[in-house]
């Protein structure tokens, strides 16, 4: 063992290099020699290695450790970096997005505002201003610009680019749409904006949420110069009050203000001088030009209906198209015909026949021709209703006059027109105009129109008072007569019947002194209850133990048709169709006669055309030169188009491009219907070849019956 | 960081830390052994392995390295790997180039090692820790002896003695059982 031991210690030593020089040639000598000691020698060296794979083992996991705190920490800085690295471009980028000059005031929403005293102590009427569109007005009593306030109306349009930055600075304010919101600016000026009052000028919608105001004053002299602001107004000068710029922005898109929601401005005292007004400023290339603007259109709209000018008092009257002239009197003899014989031809002397009217009828029609010749206010007061309602009818069918002038200044115009006709014996009707030209106008019935409107009686069934009566006195054979009803209705307005509850729970409180009258019909009946007070509640029957027996007569005009100039009733239409004789009715005619009876349907054609992108100019020429109508009939809707017929041309107008259609003609040439229907695509220059052929009424009406249901 | 610098470490002695830099090639490894049906773990005995190999190559004076560490490396742990596997056929090992076979060699070599350091493992913490103390820490009986609470050095090396002959007695049992 022992020399085991010291066998490997020599060894040990060995590796070590502890041994002397000679003993190490002695050693290896051995290990050449001994192979027992060799074999010890060998074992130990794997041993020894094994052993030291422990230590290297060791040093690798130690290794491996650092080298994964390393690696992690590497990352862990890496990303930091990258993270503060983003947040710095972040932030930088932010920051300079808002610092964004708002230079220019080059926009239509703005309004500088100005005030300065008046000159003019006149009222007079202006026109309307072509530019923006402000209507002004120069009014006479002089308006304090005090510090009570003025209305400011802001419009678009108004003001044009300036290219001179405004280097004051401006404020801005944020603002809750939502509310009203009054302002203090620095200067003192206050504004006060009603909530609701922005608008988006593009979309045209009220703004909501918050908007920004910016807001710049100028009051010294010296802001005023920096700014390049005068006080100039077309040509005169004007001392000024102070000037204010005011811009409103959402997510910088600039609003405007609604219409009738003004700003409410007030300047402060100190500028406050006598005659002061509001002035609206238009950048021209560098200056500023200002302009007066009311203080509210409310006044100015009040104003022009008290301007309001009779017609025989009028400067220059208003003028039916036509009736142009220099001189006023020849003008005004000429509109009066002309309207007068408009009401003539238009008035439809029908409505007062079956009415059960007999003799003299007044119609007192008045109505207002407005500053722009529109012809409206028009009231009628007639004996009967219809009457009435005729003549306001034929009134607003007169087409647009000149409006009347005064002193050079659009006026609305008021007319009186009474209109007078007889029914029965010599049907004449007669109308004059009041105020100072009183001339006769004579509506002339043709006698031999003058038939009796052939009336259908038409009757429905009504559950009605008597079926109440018999529903509570649980009798359906209860008698009810007109006396009984009275009494019932009566007794209802007393409250002596009281009603309440809804379909099934329906009751009726009937009171203690009905049953106790004298002759009483009122009994108490076995379901009934009785409340303390000694009244019954009963519920009543319900309408099918009750049969209706109340009937309703309506009278119903039978349909008529036009003939050419007259109306006729369906038979008397299709009689005429017949006779060859007969030329009153017009190939029109006859096609708005057949596409009435088949009920085809009309739809609004600007609800169509909208959908389509694309519209063209429809227009046919048709060789025939007979009396041809020409409709177009969409497959993909149940429409119909008309077309307008001038010089050989059947213009349809404006239809959508490459629709499918059917183009229908109906002829009529001596006493005869003929008819085709051409399948075509909406095109530009469309040639269309028409070949008729003969039909009858019936055979017509079921063509185009055919085009009905073909088209769902 | 190239292999110089490496080469450097590992002659001043700086094992772990030229190990430290070595790991880089880690990764690239790990994934050769995965793709060739290894797990990570096995992948980490491997490059373990193939670490060691290179130390030992390394501390002998006549080995030179021709390639770069990956490179040594990656060859090694493949071998590794394939001993493991058993799936080297005798023809593959006949067409090995010399480099190879070199590598081969010392792979065997060192699963001599393997099978001592395991049965190293197997003396016990005590014995473990003196002959530790002895091989590695290069201590003097005496030393030793006071480290481990011996009454003298001379029971130091008594008790030296007898755990490094169990550790033999342990190893040869394995050889054998490893060869047959």
């Amino acid at each position: 063992m022992t020399s085991y031991n010291q066998h490997i210690e020599l060894i040990n030593n060995y590796f070590n290099n502890s041994l002397s020089q000679e003993a190490k040639i002695n050693f290896e000598s051995k290990l050449g020699n001994d192979a027992e000691f060799n074999a010890i020698y060998e074992e130990h060296l794997v041993f020894v290695n094994g052993l030291s794979r422990i230590e290297i083992k060791d040093d690798i996991l130690k290794a491996k450790r650092t080298f994964r705190i390393e690696k992690w920490l590497k990352i862990s800085g890496i990303s930091m970096l990258i993270i503060g690295a983003l947040t710095m471009l972040f932030t930088l980028a932010f920051n300079t997005s808002e610092i964004e000059p708002a230079s220019n005031n080059d926009n239509l929403n703005t309004i500088i505002l100005d005030s300065i005293p008046s000159k003019d102590s006149k009222i007079e009427i202006l026109g309307v201003i072509s530019e923006g569109k402000i209507d002004t007005s120069k009014i006479t009593s002089q308006i304090d610009v005090n510090y009570t306030t003025t209305s400011v109306r802001k419009k678009h349009g108004s003001v044009v680019t300036t290219k001179r930055d405004l280097t004051k600075r401006s404020q801005v304010i944020r603002i809750n749409v939502a509310k009203d919101t009054t302002i203090r600016c620095k200067e003192g000026t206050i504004l006060k904006i009603t909530k609701g009052s922005f608008i988006n000028p593009n979309t045209k919608k009220t703004i909501t949420g918050t908007i920004d105001l910016k807001i710049t004053e100028y009051y010294k002299l010296s802001d005023m110069l920096q700014a390049n602001l005068s006080t100039v107004s077309s040509g005169k000068q004007l001392e000024t009050g102070g000037m204010l710029y005011l811009e409103a922005t959402q997510n910088d898109t600039k609003l405007e203000l609604k219409d009738n929601s003004p700003i409410e401005i007030s300047f402060p005292n100190q500028n406050q001088k006598p005659g002061m007004q509001l002035f609206l400023g238009e950048w021209k290339d560098d200056n500023i030009n200002w302009k007066l603007q009311t203080d509210d259109v409310d006044n100015l709209e009040i104003l022009e209906e008290n301007i309001e000018v009779p017609f025989a008092v009028v400067d220059q009257v208003p003028t039916f198209p036509g009736c142009e002239n220099d001189d006023n009197e020849i003008r005004k003899k000429c509109t009066t015909d002309a309207i007068s014989q408009f009401i003539n031809q238009n008035f439809n002397t029908e409505v007062g026949l079956g009415l059960g009217l007999t003799g003299k009828q007044r119609i007192l029609s008045v109505f207002k021709i407005d500053h722009e010749g529109n012809v409206n206010f028009i009231q009628s007061r007639g004996v009967h209703p219809r009457l009435s309602e005729e003549a306001d009818r034929v009134i607003a069918l007169l087409p647009k006059m000149t409006p009347g002038m005064q002193r050079g200044i659009s006026v609305a115009v008021s007319y009186s027109l009474p209109i007078t006709f007889e029914i029965a014996g010599k049907q004449e009707l007669t109308g004059s105009l009041i105020n100072a030209v009183i001339i006769d106008t004579s509506l002339v019935v043709n006698p031999n129109n003058f038939k009796t409107i052939e009336i259908d009686t038409v009757f429905s069934s009504r559950r009605g008072i008597v079926e109440t009566i018999r529903e509570v006195m649980h009798d359906k054979d209860f008698e009810v007569d007109s006396l009984f009803a009275n009494q019932w209705r009566q007794y209802n307005k007393q409250k002596l019947i009281r009603k309440y509850g809804v379909n099934k729970t329906r009751r009726f409180i009937l009171r203690k002194s009905l049953f106790e009258m004298k002759n009483t019909k009122f009994k108490i009946l076995e379901d009934d209850s009785i409340t303390r007070g000694g009244h019954v509640i009963r519920t009543p029957w319900d309408e099918t133990k009750i049969p209706t027996t109340t009937r309703v007569m309506n009278l119903i005009p039978i349909e008529r048709f036009s003939a050419g100039t007259e109306t006729v009733t369906a038979k008397e239409f299709e009689a005429r169709l017949e006779d060859l004789s007969d030329t009153t009715i017009s190939s029109r005619d006859a096609s708005y006669y057949v596409l009435k009876s088949s009920n085809l349907g009309w739809i609004n054609c600007d609800r169509f055309i909208n959908g389509r992108t694309k519209r063209i100019k429809y227009k046919l020429n048709i060789k025939s030169v007979d009396d041809v109508n020409i409709s177009m009939v969409f497959k993909s809707l149940n429409s119909i188009l008309p077309s307008w017929y001038t010089n050989g041309v059947y213009d349809f107008q404006e239809v959508g491009y490459n629709e499918d259609i059917v183009l229908v003609a109906i002829k009529r040439k001596g006493g005869k219907l003929y008819y085709d229907a051409v399948d075509t695509k909406t095109e530009k220059n469309p040639q269309i070849d028409f070949k008729f052929s003969e039909v009858s009424v019936e055979e017509l009406k079921q063509e185009l019956e055919k085009l009905n249901s073909n088209f769902n | 960081m190239s292999d110089q610098d490496i080469l450097v470490l590992f002659k001043k002695g700086q094992r772990d830390k030229a190990f430290k830099k070595l790991y880089r090639l880690y990764p690239r490894i790990e994934k050769l052994i995965l793709s060739k049906g290894g797990s990570k773990a096995d992948a980490n005995d491997v490059f373990q392995e193939a670490l060691i190999i290179l130390n030992r190559n390394l501390e002998t004076s006549n080995f030179k390295l021709t390639s770069s560490f990956y490179t040594y490396l990656y060859s090694v742990s493949r071998f590794v790997w394939s001993d493991i596997q058993k799936s080297l056929t005798k023809q593959q090992l006949q067409e090995l180039n010399a480099q190879e076979v070199q590598i081969f060699q010392d792979i065997i070599e060192e699963k001599k090692y393997q099978l001592a350091e395991h049965a190293f493992l197997e003396i016990g913490k005590r014995c473990q820790q003196l002959l530790q103390l002895f091989y590695h820490n290069a201590m003097s009986f005496k030393e030793i002896a006071n480290v481990m609470q011996f009454k003298s050095s001379k029971i130091a090396k008594n008790q030296k003695y007898k755990c490094l002959q169990k550790a033999k007695d342990i190893y040869q049992t394995k050889l054998k059982s490893v060869q047959s």
